[in-house]
């Protein structure tokens, strides 16, 4: 499977949240149908190059949340019914990037007009799912 | 029991003091990367650390025992990787590994002869003609080899090229992986151990000026930006009150670096406040180490 | 042992190149034969001889090579890391290395030996470095003694290859270290080895010589041993002390290295000081005695115990105890004669004031010039001191005139009289001829020396003989007057007895003869077969003759030969003359057939002819003044002084004899 997941220095987050927060992301839009066997801790460390006990906390968060299950001896597979993002979490997180994504187009000098339609087709192409997620700004 | 504590160690050249009174302790399972510029007292740090060396004053505890003393013993579990490969370069591999074999009670003889047909290094080459990455990845492999309880790294990707140094990092994670040793690090490649280490070091003319979990240090390091518009007169007594272990002009404006970011008392970009951005290690490391080279 | 054997196997593996080469050059020798400008002589000695050569350059090469480099190169060049980092302990890792080292030397010679081997059968090392020292018998013991060398010289190189390369202050430490180390060494063996510690002791005075590794031959080897020990611990120390610190390596092995050396030199100077501090008690065979005519003094030379072939020369205060070394038998190390030299131990001047002896073999003389020696034996306290008189070449003879200010002397083929305080040389004449015979020295007046030779002669009626001439030097015109006595015709065992005053008395096998000093014209013949004489202090002539049924003691008169008295004692063997206490008073020591016979002092009166038997001594040995015997060491007290004077026995020489 290649990996959609980035991890990114520059962020702020832990790099074990920037892996569970990137796993709730492709299981959420779908990228990550139910069933999916997901890589193995080795794996995905190596991908990644990072410590695998990394990627086992944020594996074995994601298992206490129920996004992933483990069966025994097969691997780790995305969960039947992944749960909803909490509230206040989701809600947090939604207004943080607004509030970025505003920022960004304020600064580039684009009218609210064009940023909601930008904002329009960028959702249209993820339901599509043939797009990427994340801007490439960087 | 924590594989290695080091206590008070000091070591002086003549009048110069390499290591000043340094203490640190590796919990069992841990990934340590000890950090410092170069002549930090990272090699003299480490030599102690193996017992090659005796420190003027301190203690080296080695998976809980006295390293000068019981240094042979010790190394049994304990796999090293030299900054400097220093394998005799007229050994080929496999006398080399046929050396090694014969010291280590759990020898992985077949995970070597894996490792090195991976790595697509020929076992009938005298050392001394491998290229650096591959005189890197044989260190790796016998260190691996004996088993080791505990790995030592000694800046391992020096001096490597992109492709040689993933290879280096994807062993040490393979092994990490499979078996949970412990690691200590030390490396210029801060790209490289930010990724892995879980704790993180730094020395700075022979002192310890952070020994830090990686995770609480990069919360609390973020990048202010005070925009052009405010004057001195304005920026000033601001930024005294962050407490910025660096501050540098650039550009349009000036930017301070805060080691202990509070994210209730700065919140956010607001109107004529600083912008905030998180730290790479690598920025850390050069507003900790960087600073006070300008400052001597 | 893992560790160790690991490392040897690979230092071994690393330098198998060195073992191939070795195995071609031993190839070499093979051709040795066909080579220009070789010696001739048998192709397998040739070849032998060129193996053994290259063997040795080879493996002392290697030694300093493998030796400096084993483990100070990986040091420098940052590589013995690479031990340190594994479980491998530092003991290992120096006695692997250095085991290899050596290995890899010896390898290596033999290798070099091989081919030739299998061709001409093992070369005879003994035949090339010849075993007539007697000291190393075989090629063995010359295969051990380059053992040790090439341990030696790799143990040494690499403790010299880590001073020199740490760069620290430390190899000043070593230079002064080694600056005392090796002249305290070497002057001590020099000096034991010029006391005679590396001659063969001679349990008695037998025909064939002792052979045998000699005491200094001990001493070096414990020498080696001990800077062998030092180097190869300061080695290890350095490896598992200082690991991979150059600098703190040197350190460590430098007080190791030092701490043992530096007191095993002061150790072997104290036992020099030990060995030549031998005193007259210590002596286990005394070699010579002379006594002096008007003081208790005497001078002894003799064997040392526990000091391999020193024999000490003392003068020896028979009344006090007191002793003053003298260097008496030093010459005869230095040039090879055997304790039987002739030459008098030492000469003491008539008035009993002054002993002159020579020394040789000093640093501060050439090998075989003599220096005068003179001791005040009136001064208590005094000490040897040395003269300007210097004796080149060998001295065959010495004399001091009675007033002990002038000495003369027989070397160089030349006559000298020398005044001793000023050294002074008054005369020096040349003697025609070489001089096969004995020689006796005596100053016939103040300003004349007398030689009196008894030389081999072809020209006698029976071929070959001994004939008399008497020299005389006169010292004011240095002009030497030689006289041939005509009849004075002896075989070949004669000899000179001695001299007194205008007479001397000489013999040969069948004849005794009295002669007059200044003309050598015969006074009378005192018997035939079997008649000992000798002079007593005052002058007369003692005769000696053993009958069947005891021995016969006859004084005459110097001056014409004839008898004055005539002493019979019944059932005795040997007679030995004691002393003159007193004018007209002879004291004599008989003793009856048999070793455990007592001997017996008899008072003899001359103006009357009585003989009164005195006291039974318990002597075993009698070394009495002048008595010219040879005293032995087998009395069960010691050597045994007799003073006659006061009849009493003093034992000189208490401990140390063989047997007890």
């Amino acid at each position: 499977m290649p990996t959609a997941l980035r991890i990114d220095p520059r962020d702020a987050r832990p790099i074990w949240r920037q892996i569970e927060e990137g796993v709730q992301h492709l299981v959420a839009r779908g990228a990550l149908p139910a069933g999916t066997l997901v890589p193995s801790v080795r794996d995905l460390a190596r991908d990644l190059q990072i410590n695998p006990a990394t990627v086992s906390k944020a594996y074995q968060r994601l298992t206490d949340a129920g996004v992933l299950a483990v069966r025994r001896g097969e691997g780790t597979f995305v969960a039947e019914t992944p749960p909803p993002a909490s509230d206040s979490r989701r809600n947090g997180r939604l207004r943080e990037e607004a509030v970025r994504y505003a920022s960004l187009a304020a600064t580039l000098g684009a009218s609210r007009e064009e940023a909601l339609s930008t904002f329009e087709a960028a959702w249209q192409s993820l339901t599509d799912g043939n797009g990427r997620a994340e801007g490439d700004d960087e | 029991m924590n594989p290695i504590v080091l206590e008070g160690l000091t070591v002086r050249y003549g009048d110069r003091v390499a290591l000043d009174s340094v203490s640190l302790t590796v919990a069992e399972g841990a990934v340590y990367a000890l950090l410092g510029r170069n002549g930090a007292g990272k090699s003299s740090l480490v030599r102690c650390l193996l017992g090659e060396q005796k420190p003027d004053a301190g203690r080296v505890s080695l998976l809980g025992k006295d390293v000068w003393r019981e240094r042979a013993a010790l190394l049994r579990e304990v796999g090293v990787v030299p900054e400097e490969p220093d394998m005799p370069p007229a050994m080929t591999l496999r006398q080399i590994a046929r050396f090694c074999s014969r010291l280590y009670p759990s020898w992985d003889g077949a995970g070597v002869e894996a490792r090195l047909k991976r790595f697509g290094v020929p076992a009938d080459t005298p050392f001394g003609r491998l290229s650096k990455g591959q005189k890197a990845q044989v260190s790796m492999a016998l260190a691996l080899a004996g088993s080791p309880r505990l790995l030592v790294l000694d800046d391992p990707t020096l001096g490597l090229d992109a492709v040689a140094r993933k290879a280096v990092f994807e062993e040490l994670i393979g092994e990490l992986a499979d078996r949970g040793t412990t690691v200590f690090i030390t490396s210029h490649d801060l790209a490289g151990v930010e990724r892995i280490a879980d704790r993180v070091a730094v020395l700075r003319q022979g002192k310890l000026v952070l020994d830090e979990e990686m995770e609480t240090l990069k919360h609390r390091f973020r990048r202010l930006s005070f925009p052009v518009a405010l004057t001195p007169g304005e920026r000033e007594p601001r930024l005294e009150a962050l407490a910025p272990v660096a501050v540098a002009a650039r550009g349009w404006g000036i930017e301070a670096v805060v080691a202990n970011y509070d994210e209730d008392r700065l919140e956010g970009p607001g109107k004529g406040g600083p912008e905030v951005s998180a730290l790479t290690l690598e920025e850390i490391f050069i507003a900790l180490t960087g600073e006070s080279e300008e400052g001597r | 042992m893992r560790g160790f054997l690991a490392v040897f196997e690979r230092e071994i593996v690393e330098r198998r190149l060195l073992l191939a080469a070795a195995l071609v050059l031993g190839l070499v020798p093979l051709l040795a034969p066909l080579l220009p400008g070789m010696p001739s002589g048998p192709p397998a000695e040739l070849r032998g001889g060129t193996a053994l050569g290259i063997a040795l350059v080879l493996t002392l090469a290697l030694a300093l090579l493998l030796g400096s480099s084993v483990i100070a190169r990986d040091l420098v060049e940052r590589r013995l890391g690479f031990y340190f980092a594994r479980p491998l302990s530092g003991a290992a890792l120096w006695a692997g290395k250095l085991a290899a080292a050596t290995a890899l030397t010896v390898g290596a010679g033999l290798l070099v030996l091989l081919p030739t081997t299998l061709l001409n059968g093992f070369p005879d090392a003994s035949g090339y470095w010849g075993t007539s020292s007697g000291v190393f018998r075989s090629g063995f013991d010359l295969a051990v003694i380059w053992f040790g060398i090439l341990l030696l010289t790799i143990s040494a190189a690499h403790a010299m290859s880590v001073m020199i390369r740490s760069r620290s202050p430390w190899l000043l430490l070593d230079l002064v270290a080694l600056g005392i180390t090796v002249p305290v060494a070497g002057t001590c063996l020099l000096t034991l080895a010029r006391n005679g510690a590396g001659v063969q002791v001679w349990e008695r005075f037998g025909p064939a010589p002792v052979t045998g590794p000699t005491l200094l031959l001990y001493i070096e080897i414990a020498v080696a041993l001990v800077a062998l020990l030092g180097l190869t611990l300061a080695g290890g120390a350095q490896v598992t002390r200082g690991r991979t610190d150059l600098r703190r390596g040197h350190r460590v092995l430098s007080i190791v290295l030092w701490s043992l050396l530096l007191p095993a030199a002061l150790g072997l100077a104290g036992y020099t000081r030990w060995f030549l501090a031998a005193s007259p008690e210590d002596l286990v065979s005394v070699h010579g005695t002379v006594g002096s005519p008007a003081s208790p003094w005497i001078a002894i030379y003799g064997q040392a115990a526990h000091r391999g072939g020193y024999r000490p020369g003392f003068l020896y205060d028979v009344g006090s105890g007191r002793f003053v070394r003298a260097g008496f038998g030093r010459s005869s190390f230095s040039s090879g004669l055997s304790p039987f030299n002739r030459l008098p131990l030492a000469r003491f001047s008539a008035d009993g004031r002054r002993a002159v002896w020579l020394e040789s073999g000093d640093m501060r003389t050439p090998r075989d010039d003599q220096e005068l020696m003179t001791l005040d034996l009136r001064r208590p306290g005094a000490s040897p001191q040395p003269t300007r008189v210097l004796l080149r070449g060998m001295v065959s003879s010495f004399a001091l005139s009675p007033d002990g200010r002038r000495v003369a002397a027989i070397h160089d083929s030349r006559l000298t009289v020398d005044e001793i305080d000023s050294g002074r040389l008054l005369a020096s004449a040349r003697l025609e001829g070489v001089y096969y015979g004995q020689q006796l020295l005596a100053f016939s007046g103040p300003d004349r020396v007398r030689l009196y030779q008894l030389d081999l002669s072809y020209e006698l009626p029976s071929r070959t003989g001994m004939t008399l001439s008497l020299s005389e030097l006169d010292v004011a015109t240095g002009r030497l007057t030689t006289t041939r006595v005509e009849d004075a015709a002896y075989d070949l065992s004669a000899g000179i007895v001695g001299l007194s005053g205008d007479r001397i008395l000489l013999r040969g096998r069948n004849v005794l003869q009295l002669r007059d000093g200044a003309t050598g014209k015969l006074v009378a013949e005192l018997g035939k077969a079997g008649v000992r004489g000798s002079f007593l202090p005052e002058g007369k002539v003692a005769l000696l003759t053993r009958e069947t049924a005891g021995s016969d003691l006859r004084i005459l008169d110097a001056g014409t030969g004839t008898e004055l008295r005539r002493f019979h004692f019944p059932a005795v063997r040997t007679v030995v003359v004691a002393d003159q206490p007193g004018p007209e008073i002879v004291r004599v020591v008989t003793r009856g057939a048999g070793g455990s016979a007592p001997w017996q002092l008899w008072m003899l009166d001359l103006s009357t002819g009585e003989a009164r038997p005195g006291q039974r001594l318990a002597l075993t040995t009698l070394p009495f003044l002048g008595a010219g015997a040879w005293p032995s060491s087998r009395g069960r007290d010691g050597m045994v002084w007799f003073d006659p004077a006061s009849a009493r026995e003093v034992v000189v020489l208490r401990d140390g004899l063989p047997g007890r």
